[in-house]
């Protein structure tokens, strides 16, 4: 009914801008602006520090060690997904870990991967990989074992051996798992390098928000909260423009959120 | 050479003690080449088992199965399956050609060949138009054809049918069926074929195999269908052998209510 009045973006755009101009109304005559900055002032906090170059750098910091960590994490759990899924000793053999470590977060390990692998970029991404890897690897597994026996029995009586089942069934037929699996995990490494930053680090989103409050500057908080948001918007978009382009045919049936 | 030979053939599912309880047991038929053949019989006869055998996707736990003369090791593209459900055998991230060339590529065919091939069978199973279509595009009755012109693709021998049409509506179901016979009379293949539509089954098969109710279920009886194809079921010889095998399924699910 309302799609007719206007474009469904028209929609988020006005529901956007009615909070902003709520939250600038805030700053001015409900709450103290030093504990909460209108936007405006955010904004000019936000020009600051690009003038300085120090938020292009903590994104660009931030956005490495998401990605690395990601891809990482991905690369170790999607064949180890596959082999769940396929081979039963396989499942058995990982399924204590999956089943321990879901109940440890990232978080949780922070620490430990600062005493392992330094301050450095590595605990981070590694960090990361470890987020990643049991949501990927848990939705990889589930992908393969839904596989109906009728599709790939349809595949060995048209002659295919087990590799050509593997590579030209099993697989393609679990993309949809794989896709959707580190589309979640990309939004929980956004989760968890905010906090690594902010324990241990020298650059980065999380790393600005953390010592933004020795100086008192929340609107430098807001901006790299917002920055956070926004990156994470953006890579979930351009995964699903991925999904929406190249992967079309593999990925029909995945429904948009 | 018969094209399948089931000699004495008993089937149990695993976790089940060997002999006690037995879905199939003592089953003994051939098939011969060439051969139109059709199992009818109530679910829960075993139907579906018998072909999941010849398919090798399974195996007996009793007696022998021969196909061609030699003991079946498992699946083999000489042995076409049609499944009964619409949506998942076909791969749906492949076009209909793909599909149907999926056969000749995995016998390491090049792609051209592959697709050459593909376009015979699409013009036999009357597909001209849609190859480049997804299996999310077409109909029920569309996606049996894409699952029947890439069995015959993968140039089989035998092609084992369970109740393909059991899914479709009654007037595609028609169409299939008279499609079928002349698939099954320009190709030569040997067919069987499981429903539990009595009238589909005398439609189709040269000879019909009634099975009965498992557990430990036979076939009962087989009879010829001795008329021509295509066939007309307002024929009067049509409509007695319906009645005939009407009356023995009807007997034998009567007689499993006295048993109970």
């Amino acid at each position: 009914m309302g799609a007719k009045l206007m474009p469904s973006y028209a929609w988020s755009a006005l529901s956007v801008a009615v909070v902003v101009i709520f939250w600038q109304m805030a700053s001015t005559w409900l709450v103290d602006p030093m504990f909460l900055p209108a936007p405006l002032a955010v904004l000019n906090g936000a020009g600051q520090m690009l003038a300085e170059g120090t938020l292009t750098q903590s994104i660009l910091v931030s956005m490495m060690r998401i990605l690395s960590g990601w891809f990482l994490g991905s690369a170790i759990a999607i064949p180890i997904g596959l082999a769940v899924g396929v081979s039963p000793v396989a499942r058995h053999l990982v399924d204590p870990f999956i089943h321990f470590f879901r109940f440890v977060p990232a978080i949780a390990l922070v620490t430990l991967f600062i005493i392992w692998f330094g301050v450095g970029e590595m605990s981070k991404i590694i960090l990361i990989a470890y987020a990643t890897a049991f949501i990927v690897m848990v939705n990889t597994a589930s992908g393969v074992s839904s596989i109906s026996q009728d599709k790939l029995n349809a595949a060995r009586c048209l002659g295919a051996n087990e590799r050509q089942v593997f590579f030209k069934v099993m697989i393609p037929a679990s993309l949809p798992s794989i896709y959707v699996g580190m589309r979640l995990a990309l939004a929980s490494s956004f989760l968890v390098i905010a906090a690594a930053e902010m324990l241990a680090a020298d650059a980065g989103l999380g790393y600005i928000i953390w010592t933004s409050r020795l100086y008192f500057q929340v609107d430098w908080m807001f901006a790299a909260i917002i920055a956070l948001g926004l990156l994470g918007f953006a890579t979930d978009r351009l995964w699903r423009l991925l999904g929406r382009t190249l992967l079309k045919r593999y990925l029909r049936g995945v429904t948009g959120y | 050479m018969p094209a399948v030979v089931f000699d004495k053939v008993g089937m149990a599912y695993p976790g089940q003690k060997a002999g006690s309880e037995l879905i199939l047991a003592d089953l003994s038929v051939a098939v011969a080449q060439g051969e139109f053949f059709v199992l009818v019989g109530p679910s829960g006869s075993g139907k579906s088992t018998l072909l999941k055998i010849v398919a090798g996707t399974e195996k007996q736990t009793e007696g022998r199965v021969l196909a061609n003369g030699e003991t079946i090791a498992g699946p083999d593209r000489r042995r076409g399956m049609v499944f009964q459900s619409i949506e998942e055998p076909l791969f749906q991230w492949l076009t209909v050609a793909e599909n149907i060339g999926f056969g000749p590529s995995v016998a390491g065919k090049p792609r051209a060949e592959c697709l050459e091939m593909a376009q015979r069978y699409v013009d036999l199973v009357g597909l001209r138009g849609h190859e480049q279509k997804f299996p999310h595009e077409l109909s029920g009755g569309m996606k049996q054809r894409v699952q029947i012109a890439r069995t015959l693709a993968a140039q089989p021998e035998l092609i084992l049918f369970d109740e393909p049409f059991a899914a479709l509506d009654a007037l595609t179901r028609r169409v299939l069926q008279k499609e079928l016979t002349r698939i099954w009379r320009e190709t030569g293949c040997t067919m069987v074929y499981v429903t539990h539509d009595i009238r589909e089954a005398v439609l189709l098969g040269q000879r019909v195999a009634v099975m009965s109710r498992g557990p430990r279920a036979n076939i009962t009886r087989i009879y010829d269908i001795d008329l021509p194809y295509p066939r007309d079921d307002l024929d009067s010889r049509f409509a007695d052998a319906v009645k005939a095998i009407e009356g023995d399924i009807e007997r034998e699910a009567a007689s499993q209510w006295e048993q109970n």
